[in-house]
């Protein structure tokens, strides 16, 4: 580590500010990840699983979806083939993640881009782009945006084992419509004019007929395909967004 | 009832499997990176992922669970235009439970 003169860079904000400020932006999704790590927590032992198990798979996972998914299968004797080959399936969608967020980490070290992206759940991802289309993402931030969130998720499905059933119907007051809704709100975020909207018709509609047809997450694979088709055809056709942005800028 | 604490190494081995598949998967696009240089058309398309990938979780649930999801995400939509985070999902979460209710 290096430590840059504190007067050259006066206007950049400190590490623990960062960190603070990364705490702050996923307290929401807290709120709503509570309850879901309460029910994994609650199915995963009506299935057999120990609490201490459950912690561990939170723990090494911490990949909500593919957590369900494995606990769909989990039944004696213990198909784990099957079951980590579908994790990796599941999660295949954060092979393009980390590939999308890899060039807005030019600040973190190596150790702390392969120790971050370990932590690289969908939320953690998702406001951590959402920080780096607006400013230079740093690792504190980014830590700030893990640390309670891995947490929040470890303790509710331990907790989850306990409670039990008394758990176990969040569809009631709608709490299980929070994941949909912030990305929603994400998306909305995204959202730079015309093409944007192209590129989400297609994911839109590309997702929706692969999830009719085909079971499995390759929906998510399809859509997101067909978005960045989309934005390549936009691209080769109407020329580079950055250049026109430039040209305007320059005019 | 088992106990708490009690762990099958089967359980183990796979619990630790499928950690190592999510891991895998999350620097996956770290070390394609490192083989591919980013030109114009390629950032151009690497920067449709992220909302590319959040229409396509929101897909099924958005179209195909139900008027009332449909509808939810619709108001959600809209809100986030002039409101932040935490009010968004707040409103989504609050008119998807009462459109349950009445649709």
């Amino acid at each position: 580590m290096t430590h840059a003169p504190t007067d050259a860079r006066p206007a950049i904000s400190s590490a623990t500010d960062d960190y603070l400020l990364g705490m702050r932006t996923i307290a929401p999704l807290l709120v709503a990840a509570g309850p879901v790590g309460l029910l994994f927590g609650a199915l995963a032992a009506q299935k057999g699983l120990s609490a201490l198990e459950i912690l561990l798979m939170s723990a090494f996972v911490f990949a909500g979806g593919s957590q369900f998914v494995a606990l769909d299968m989990w039944t004696t004797p213990l198909p784990w083939l099957t079951i980590a080959l579908s994790t990796f399936l599941v999660n295949m969608r954060h092979v393009l993640m980390s590939m999308s967020l890899g060039p807005s980490t030019t600040t973190f070290t190596r150790t702390q881009k392969l120790v971050g992206f370990l932590f690289l759940a969908d939320e953690v991802w998702a406001l951590s782009e959402q920080k780096a289309a607006r400013v230079q993402l740093s690792f504190a931030y980014y830590m700030g945006l893990v640390v309670p969130f891995y947490l929040m998720w470890v303790l509710s499905s331990f907790v989850g084992a306990f409670v039990g059933a008394a758990f176990t119907n969040p569809e009631a007051i709608g709490l299980d419509f929070a994941f949909t809704a912030l990305f929603v709100f994400l998306v909305m975020s995204f959202w730079r004019g015309k093409r944007t909207g192209a590129v989400l018709a297609a994911s839109g509609l590309a997702a929706t007929i692969v999830y009719a047809s085909v079971s499995g997450p390759w929906y998510i694979v399809a859509g997101t395909a067909a978005g960045m088709i989309t934005a390549a055809i936009c691209a080769k056709v109407f020329g580079l967004e950055s250049d026109r942005i430039t040209q305007e800028a320059a005019r | 009832m088992t106990e708490w604490y009690a762990i099958e190494i089967t359980s183990f081995w796979t619990i630790f499997l499928m950690g190592l598949s999510t891991y895998v998967t999350r620097v996956a696009g770290l070390l394609v990176l490192r083989y591919l240089s980013l030109g114009g058309l390629m950032e151009e398309t690497l920067k449709a992922v992220p909302p590319a990938i959040f229409m396509s979780i929101i897909a099924p649930v958005a179209f195909m669970s139900g008027v009332a999801e449909t509808l939810a995400a619709a108001i959600t939509a809209v809100v986030a235009m002039r409101f932040s985070m935490l009010p968004s999902i707040c409103v989504g979460v609050f008119s998807c439970a009462m459109l349950r209710m009445v649709l």
